[in-house]
């Protein structure tokens, strides 16, 4: 057995992602869905940590457990969850939901598999070795999940200013076209939910 | 002996176990540091209380000296036999002194058992769980409640770093890149607690409680986010140990008295860095759910807010992640604001090259054994200045925090919403843009 | 019209900036912080505290002469003047009572004894220091005038059964009270 405490620790974590990914499914109370949702939340962001990608990591928490999950917790529980609980399922809405999953997961499965290292141990690590989309010089470069205990070192340049750089140089248009989409959104959504005055 | 130091040597020597046995020694100590400014905010918070009503608060609550005989001690007055025993006259100052202290009744300590003797209550009380509640959900929220400010307050320094001869050791339990983030962040989890605890509490008052906590919590973390972006463009890093580093010896975000912070473009940045502060502790205020912010649990419409149903200990974690919360926030105040846990005035940098001259001429050959010694400890002298430099501002701050409870009425709802949303909100993303402005024209 | 409006003031936008207000009341609190350490507090000659800020420290300095006389302490049974028991027992303070606290065994007088007119008297009375309120009714309701609430205010036992009070306690801390019922008397 010569497996390191990093790759045990990133199975560990993906497995505990997958698992509570299955709970949201699974489970039939909307409010244990949405807490399993924020676990599973959680293991990425732990995963993204391992790999030296603290940012998105923390990102991860505070954005989507710390802002959306809430206020997805917010509407489910004003739902009715008896009423919830009670549903059942129709056979044609589980078979067409299985099909679209199955077209997903594929996908998913090809992408993954043509990434570079993919069919190392630690797929994600190897991954983060030879970053294929990030083309600075001055890249993190854990040589294995978890990296030399997370210290930051001088001189190396964090995965923020990395992040910033991308997206404000090389990606900014898309960045900018998707923030305009949100807002666009944002009034959508104001212009809608607003009680229009009879008068 | 030689073994006990050679296996010392080799076990840090390591650099693995060197950086694992220093974190465990750090997260012990800020573990207890928490836990004890906790304990310590509760009895500021009564005392001050109590002073600024006109009256004492907890004082009286002591070892009282009974138990002391309880527990062999056969005499009735111990204080006089003391007195005796170093020849101090009964009617001298001191015996008096001791006297007003009531030294003859009981080891007073100014009432500062009081939060223990509170503790023991609520250990002690009956744990009731209503029939009707959500139990998983019931049992998870206080730890979701006390867990997080505990976890967030890893990435705060409580002093600088140290050279042993083993490597450094960065004063804070886990230096990350992405500091403040990370107190964000886990500091905005401990809103599920308190929605899941008025949610599974399966009663109208509690899911109130909950519910206002829930939107409040969201609403002021945006504006604390967005009033702290000023700051972050001007030390352009996110992690907290090297903003201290850089107030330590560029003056302090809001103090710019010494070093670089003698700049023109420091001075100008103090309106923007004003406004942010503004923003910036009021939030933090409305995300500790203190006065007049504590919407989430105000007692005269909400009976008792999200832990109504609540109990004993269950009760006591919700009361302990609320004070936790607000000297996490308090400590994350002072770091950004006012320096951490530097002493100011240029003296976190004379004090370094003071300790970096010591070593070397310790480390010589010439040395006299007090200049050796010296040299050890000269690391370690400065680190615990600036530990207690951190813990007076710390225990001043918790005091503001007190004192502004005490001052201030509860806000309406709605006020707290509007305040959130359209004024913190706009004169935050003004601020930002005022910032760059001035950090781009002022060179 | 059912209501009347109110008249809001206007707020100028120093006032609702509200900074300034947030100052003041901060410094007014802290002088009354200060005040109370330094022992200046306002009022402090009135009350003759000792303590920290208006408080008169409990055990060593008590508020006994400032006792109002409407104070409602523990309630006890009195003696007429002529030393009789003025209790008749009726029970209608154990009925009353909402925290059953009184317990009433009447009992017969001694025909031979003065006030052997009234027929009845209480064989035990007991009244339950643990379950009182304090609330009076049983000195309202009393038509004898016999059960009155005393001025003690200081009920700390050591001792669990002692909270239980007896006739001869009861009779002990209420005294003689003076003003003469005729009601009972062989002239009437």
């Amino acid at each position: 057995m010569d497996l390191p405490i990093s790759q045990i620790l990133f199975y560990l974590f993906a497995l505990a992602a997958l698992v509570s990914a299955f709970g949201v499914v699974a489970f039939r109370n909307p409010v244990s869905s949405a807490m399993c949702m924020a676990a599973c939340f959680g293991f990425v962001a732990a995963i993204f940590f391992g790999l030296g990608a603290e940012f998105l990591g923390i990102v991860q928490i505070m954005v989507y457990a710390g802002a959306v999950l809430v206020l997805f917790l917010f509407v489910v529980m004003m739902l009715d969850v008896k009423k919830e609980e009670k549903l059942v399922v129709s056979l044609p809405a589980a078979l067409v939901g299985t099909c679209i999953a199955a077209v997903f997961a594929g996908m998913i499965t090809n992408v993954s598999l043509s990434l570079p290292g993919a069919t190392d141990c630690c797929p994600m690590a190897a991954a983060c070795e030879t970053p294929a989309n990030v083309q600075s010089n001055t890249t993190p470069n854990p040589s294995k999940f978890g990296g030399p205990l997370a210290a930051p070192k001088s001189g190396e340049r964090s995965d923020t200013h990395i992040l910033g750089e991308m997206i404000f140089t090389k990606y900014n248009i898309p960045f900018a076209i998707l923030s305009f989409a949100l807002l666009s959104a944002c009034v959508g959504t104001v212009a809608i939910s607003r009680k229009l005055r009879q008068d | 002996m030689q073994f006990i130091i050679d296996c010392w040597n080799s076990v840090m020597g390591d650099p693995t176990w060197f950086y694992l046995i220093t974190t465990i020694a750090k997260l012990a100590l800020m573990f207890i540091l928490l836990l004890l400014f906790v304990v310590l905010s509760v009895w500021i918070e009564r005392r001050i209380a109590g002073w600024i009503q006109d009256r004492p608060g907890p004082n009286r609550t002591g070892i009282p000296i009974h138990l002391l005989q309880r527990f062999g001690s056969k005499e009735k007055q111990p204080l006089k036999k003391w007195l005796e025993y170093f020849g101090v006259p009964a009617n001298s100052w001191i015996a008096k002194l001791c006297t007003w202290l009531r030294l003859d009744r009981e080891i007073p300590l100014f009432g500062l058992i009081q939060p223990m003797a509170d503790g023991a209550k609520l250990f002690l009380k009956q744990e009731m769980t209503p029939s009707y509640v959500r139990k998983g959900f019931f049992i998870a929220a206080p730890m979701f409640v006390l867990g997080p400010p505990l976890i967030a307050a890893a990435v705060l320094p409580f002093s600088s770093s140290v050279d042993t001869c083993y490597g450094a050791i960065n004063m804070c339990v886990a230096n990350l890149n992405i500091g403040v983030l990370w107190i964000f962040a886990f500091s905005g989890l401990s809103v599920y607690g308190l929605t899941l605890a008025g949610w599974a509490s399966n009663s109208k008052f509690p899911f109130i409680g909950g519910l206002r906590a829930t939107a409040q919590l969201i609403s002021y973390e945006v504006a604390m986010g967005l009033s702290i972006i000023p700051l972050l463009m001007m030390f352009s890093t996110l992690n907290l140990q090297e903003i201290v580093q850089n107030q330590a010896e560029n003056g302090w975000t809001l103090v710019p008295l010494w070093g670089e912070g003698l700049s023109l473009q420091r001075w100008v940045l103090l309106l923007p860095m004003c406004i942010s502060f503004l923003i910036f502790v009021t939030s933090v205020f409305a995300e500790a759910n203190r006065t007049p912010f504590d919407m989430a649990e105000c007692e005269t419409d909400l009976v008792g807010g999200y832990h109504t149903e609540y109990s004993s200990m269950k009760f006591a974690s919700f009361f302990m992640g609320e004070y936790v919360a607000m000297v996490v926030g308090s400590a994350l105040v002072i770091t950004l604001f006012l320096g951490g846990w530097s002493i100011g005035l240029g003296a976190d940098v004379c004090l370094a090259d003071w300790a970096k001259a010591a070593a070397i001429t310790g480390s010589d050959q010439a040395a006299t054994c007090w200049q050796s010694i010296l040299g050890c400890c000269a690391g370690w002298i400065v680190v615990l200045l600036q530990f207690v430099a951190f813990i007076v501002k710390l225990v001043a701050f918790v005091f503001f925090f007190v004192w502004v409870r005490w001052t201030l009425p509860r806000f309406r709802f709605d006020q707290v919403m509007k305040l959130s949303w359209l004024v913190f909100f706009e004169i935050a993303v003004i601020n930002i843009l005022l910032t760059a402005a001035i950090l781009y024209f002022i060179q | 019209m059912s209501y009347t409006p109110i008249k809001r003031p206007k707020f100028s936008l120093a006032d609702r900036i509200y900074i300034v207000a947030i100052a003041k009341g901060l410094c007014r609190t802290f002088k009354h912080l200060v005040l109370a350490l330094t022992r200046r507090s306002r009022h402090r000659e009135d009350f003759n505290s000792k303590g920290i800020g208006l408080c008169m420290p409990f055990p060593e300095q008590r508020w006994d002469e400032r006792l109002p006389e409407y104070y409602r302490g523990a309630p006890t049974l009195v003696r007429g003047e002529d030393s009789r028991e003025r209790c008749v027992s009726c029970q209608l303070c154990e009925f009353i009572c909402p925290a059953r606290a009184i317990t009433v065994t009447p009992g017969e007088v001694d025909p031979a004894s003065p006030c052997a007119k009234q027929e009845k008297a209480p064989k035990e009375f007991t009244i339950d220091m643990f379950r009182c309120i304090y609330c009076g009714m049983c000195e309202e309701v009393c038509p004898e005038q016999a059960i009155f609430m005393s001025q003690e205010y200081l009920i700390t036992l050591t001792d669990r059964d002692k909270g239980i009070r007896d006739k001869e306690t009861l009779y002990k801390l209420g005294g003689v009270r003076k003003g003469l019922v005729n009601k009972w008397n062989d002239h009437k």
